[in-house]
């Protein structure tokens, strides 16, 4: 079943060998762009044709995780009975469908961006290997179907990642931006495998203890049908290690504080890069690990506290820096930070099909927005300050009216996909019910205040950019006289993907208040067994899904949206009923308070974006410097971003440096170089002793020879004489 | 009759051992060939002599003759490819003295 | 003694000379001589030793054909100042060359001797004897017989004979190619060259 899925790996594979070792040979830059988006366009047909496959056979309960298998690839007999037994497999469950989807189709779109965005590059071969081997990683990644395939995936995206950020390497600050997000995404690993040690060592106890010996501590499928089983018996400690350490390893790959300094500076990599890291890999598969596990961060109501305060803390520190920034894609950047900051958010508060919706939507409008933001630098020749712009509205209409297009959606303006997404967040919060209910009521003015942030530094850059006065430099002026407008190949992806950035939020969730009853919420049943939706819970706790699910009848058939999203309510249960009495507006009813909440965060957005409108449009001019003077210190503060580089760098780097040399200058000089130095003496000084045995005659060589055969001789005639004289 | 087989056996050790002696003292590559030769000749009659000691009516067996017919033929090769150094050594200089040939060495 | 070791004696005792003079001999042509009478005498032993077939290849390719070659080698490189390359040996190489040569024949003719005793009685016992050798019904199983030798070699010992005749083949070629000169060749080349040029500038100044 499924096992032409591998062909969505093999695809990018395939196409980054072909590019790498025959890019230069075939040396043609339109063949080598052309194929390496053909890989991905053959990578997203599969995925279609995989999700419409799994969605015909309507696969019920425990049945929904299916194991596709690959070969075995670690197999171990330990002391025991019990073998270690890795198979390279996939899985393909709701989850990995819904992740693969979206990341093959905007990976596709950004491969052809990128024919065009780089087509002056001399690299280009080079690059398509490695943006077509990161799209492979990242499949691997949300496919593998246990521990180990992830954590492959996980450190391939972190190795591409670091070669694309440094892809134009003979500028040391490139470079250097490289090896920092590799850096960080180390500190990141280490709390990643710390935790999944923790998961392997508990699993792996559990299952041998009650003999389950088909079970593997490892899979994803065995862990997830016995989490709760395990998880009840572990020590609450023990759990929220595991989270935490988890964690850990999802702010270094999804740029959480504290861990999210390497994200802005990935903007050293060329702008296709920016958008694949941004929107459809890398940052996601934070989020993604975190669902995919999701029992054991709900196991502890604290972890998912300590997750939402991390998400929601960012989401607000990102939002004030980039109200600051110039350059268009710090900016993107730090908006990028912020919103992994409410899926996040999401994730804490256990609604783990939220994040992942958050995660697609904000896909669909980073990428057009990145790439927006390239086709705009691709047409100012190079320039990404926001003030050197202005007024490119009317050279660039394709990209303006993507790139408006997008900020609506990511301040979430009704009904554009960010309204749907950011603002079921924003509920799933308020109606948490767990012991920080206080706690989180802050959480969910904190993130409101963020939506706010979010709606007037997007407008800012967009009118920044696009509207008012030209402020070209001179030099540009001189050159280029003035910018124009991209190609097809650029065009093309910013019109899909801001159509999608239109419509993909209403599609995937309606909330209830405009069905005029229950919520149409079709992607939260697809994910339901994967996300820990009801029947997923239940799978957890150890029923047989299947059988449970007929025994909670509605929501068996996922397709069938209203039914189901009844019986989710039921099922989901009390809580629902009694925890929204804190945020009850206008009457108490459920609906009502949600549409007051939807139209308010509408609102603010609304006049942010008419408020930076009239700010930075007209006779604006940044030499002014009127922010600044007004707001003093604060702006000095949120335009250093805070100071944490500095802090970092004063704390960690500098004593990390004295201590490395003074390490290298104890052990490398005199210990290690002493110790081989040393060794190649001794052998110096016995090569010259043997030397001159070596004549260099021949006849001498002959001579030893001889003396050589003479003493077998005498030897064997030896030992001969004394057998014969017995 | 025995004594003639035996007597070439020790013939052969005697012949052997004279190769070998040239082979050290010598310095001109010719002559070190022939004692190579000379040595090679010795080993074949060793085996002449020993598949004559060994023959009898029940076990008629000649294969030391045939072994010898082969040492024959590989030593043909052996000559013709050393000599061929040989006279690429003579072309690239007048004296050609085993002892310089160390470029190994050197 | 008949006369059959009587022979044996004098061949071996003329051959074994000869080989101390092809060592001894300052002249590599002398030494040369002295090989072929070796292996003549080698030829009349191989006789005795009812090998006839393997006599006369003995004479026919070693002391013939390949005795001819080195003789040649020597006579075409041999420069007057040839000789003075015969000066006395490294005294040391002598002496251990000498020594060590001396313990292997010492050490080949103890095990010889103790091997010789151990099997005396079983020689008593009717070893093979030149009239046994001889006495087969059918003449082709007699030692040594060409006949016989042919009907062994090329069926039992196809294969190294095969063998040994690619090997042939690969020694034909690698003598022409490390013997060939090339930068001779290059230049007669190259002065083929400018006699072709020369003539056809004549020519035009003719012209």
């Amino acid at each position: 079943m499924f096992g032409y899925a591998w062909l969505m790996i093999a695809f990018p594979l395939i196409g980054a060998a072909i590019n790498g070792f025959l890019g230069k040979k075939i040396n043609n830059k339109k063949i080598s762009g052309w194929l390496g988006t053909a890989m991905l366009a053959g990578s997203f047909a599969t995925a279609l044709a995989v999700f419409f496959d799994y969605q015909s056979r309507g696969l019920q309960g425990a049945e929904r995780f299916v194991e596709v298998p690959g070969w075995t690839w670690i197999a171990i007999q330990g002391m025991s009975e019990r073998y270690l037994h890795i198979d390279f497999a996939l899985l393909i469950d709701p989850l990995s469908v819904t992740m693969m989807l979206f990341i093959t189709g905007i990976s596709m779109l950004i491969h052809m961006y990128s024919t065009e965005y780089m087509s002056h590059d001399e690299g280009l071969p080079r690059f398509f290997t490695y943006l077509n081997l990161f799209v492979a990683m990242m499949l691997i990644l949300i496919l593998g179907a246990n521990i180990p395939m992830m954590f492959v995936g996980w450190e391939g995206v972190g190795l591409c990642s670091y070669l694309l950020i440094g892809f134009w390497y003979r500028n040391m600050e490139n470079a250097k931006c490289g090896m920092k997000a590799f850096i960080t995404n180390r500190v990141g690993d280490f709390g990643i495998l710390i935790g999944l040690f923790m998961i392997f060592q508990q699993f792996d106890a559990y299952f041998r203890m009650h003999g389950m010996t088909e079970a593997s501590a490892l899979d994803f499928k065995d862990i997830l049908l016995n989490a709760n089983a395990v998880l009840s018996v572990m020590s609450p400690a023990d759990a929220l290690f595991i989270a935490l350490f988890l964690f850990l390893g999802a702010c270094g790959k999804s740029a959480q504080f504290p861990l999210h300094i390497w994200l802005p500076d990935a903007m050293a990599g060329p702008t296709p890069v920016s958008a694949l890291i941004h929107a459809a890999t890398m940052v996601t598969s934070g989020v993604y690990m975190v669902t995919r596990l999701n029992p054991v961060f709900s196991a502890n109501e604290t972890s998912g506290f300590i997750v939402a305060c991390i998400g929601a803390g960012t989401a607000f520190m990102a939002a004030t820096i980039a109200l600051t920034q110039n350059d268009i894609k710090k900016v993107l950047a730090y908006s990028t930070v912020s919103q992994l900051g409410y899926m996040f958010l999401a994730c804490g508060v256990g609604a783990y099909w939220v994040a992942i919706f958050h995660v697609i939507t904000h896909a669909f409008f980073k990428a057009c927005l990145f790439l927006g933001s390239g086709s705009v630098i691709h047409g100012m020749h190079e320039e990404q300050d926001t003030r050197h712009m202005g007024g490119l509205a009317k050279y660039m209409p394709i990209t303006y009216w993507t790139f408006v297009i997008s900020t609506f959606a990511i301040a979430g303006i009704f009904p554009l996909a960010g309204f749907f997404s950011k603002d079921e967040i924003l509920w799933q919060v308020a109606i948490w019910d767990s012991q920080f209910k206080g706690a989180a009521s802050f959480l969910y003015w904190l993130a409101l205040f963020t939506a706010l942030m979010t709606a007037f530094y997007m407008g800012r850059v967009t009118w920044k950019t696009f509207l008012g006065k030209p402020r070209w430099t001179a030099e540009f002026k001189k050159k280029h006289h003035h910018p124009h407008e991209s190609h097809l190949p650029m065009t093309i992806p910013l019109m899909v993907l801001a159509t999608m950035a239109v419509i993909s939020g209403a599609i995937l969730f309606t909330p209830g208040w405009m069905t005029g009853g229950e919520p149409r919420e079709p992607l939260a049943h697809f994910l339901d067994v994967s996300a820990g939706g009801p029947e997923g819970l239940m799978l957890y706790a150890g029923g047989t899904g299947a059988m449970d699910a007929q025994i909670h009848g509605e929501h068996a058939e996922p397709a069938h949206g209203e039914d189901a999203g009844h019986g989710a309510e039921e099922a989901q249960g009390d809580g629902h009923a009694a925890h929204h009495e804190p945020f009850m507006l206008l009457g108490g009813s459920v609906t009502s308070t949600e549409m007051i909440m939807a139209f308010g965060s509408v609102l603010i957005a609304l006049i942010m974006l008419i408020l930076s409108n009239r700010r930075y449009t007209g006779d604006y001019d940044p030499k002014k410097k009127a922010a600044q003077k007004a707001f003093g210190p604060l702006y000095a503060f949120s335009y250093n971003k805070w100071y944490i580089d500095e802090i970092y760098n004063n704390i960690l780097v500098r004593p990390g440096v004295w201590l490395s040399s003074k390490a290298w200058q104890i052990f490398d000089v005199r210990l290690i170089d002493g110790i081989v130095n040393g060794v190649a003496k001794v052998l110096g000084a016995l090569g010259e002793l043997i030397r001159p045995v070596q004549t260099g005659f021949v006849r001498n060589y002959m001579l030893y020879l001889l003396a050589g055969a003479v003493m077998f001789m005498l030897i064997n005639m030896w030992s001969y004489l004394l057998g014969g004289a017995s | 009759m025995i004594d003639m087989v035996v007597n070439s056996v020790w013939l052969a050790g005697l012949m052997f051992a004279i190769g070998t002696l040239g082979v050290m003292i010598h310095r001109h590559p010719v002559i070190i060939f022939m004692c190579i030769e000379l040595m090679l000749n010795a080993a074949n009659l060793a085996l002449v002599a020993f598949n004559r000691h060994h023959f009898s009516p029940a076990w008629r067996t000649m294969d030391g003759q045939i072994y010898a017919f082969l040492i024959i033929v590989i030593a043909a090769a052996e000559v013709a490819v050393g000599l061929a150094i040989i006279v690429a050594l003579f072309k690239h200089r007048t004296r050609v003295d085993i002892d310089e040939i160390n470029f190994l060495k050197r | 003694m008949d006369g059959q070791l009587l022979a044996w004696w004098v061949l071996a005792i003329v051959g074994s000379l000869s080989a101390v003079m092809m060592v001894l001999s300052r002249n590599p042509v002398h030494s040369v001589l002295y090989l072929v009478a070796n292996f003549l005498t080698l030829v009349g032993i191989y006789f005795l030793l009812s090998a006839p077939m393997m006599a006369v290849v003995q004479f026919v390719v070693y002391a013939g054909a390949i005795m001819i070659l080195f003789l040649f080698v020597v006579m075409f490189f041999m420069s007057p100042e040839a000789r003075r390359w015969l000066r006395p040996e490294i005294k040391s190489q002598w002496v251990f060359g000498t020594l060590l040569t001396v313990m292997m024949l010492t050490v080949v003719y103890i095990s010889l001797f103790t091997s010789g005793r151990v099997n005396q009685g079983e020689l008593e016992m009717g070893r093979p004897t030149i009239a046994m050798a001889g006495a087969a019904e059918n003449p082709r199983e007699e030692l040594g017989h060409p006949a016989g030798l042919g009907v062994r070699m090329f069926s039992y010992h196809a294969l190294p004979f095969e063998i040994a005749g690619l090997l042939l083949l690969a020694a034909l070629l690698g003598a022409v190619l490390v013997a060939r000169d090339e930068r001779s060749e290059g230049r007669q080349h190259l002065a083929h060259e400018f006699e072709k040029a020369e003539e056809a500038v004549a020519e035009e100044v003719q012209a």
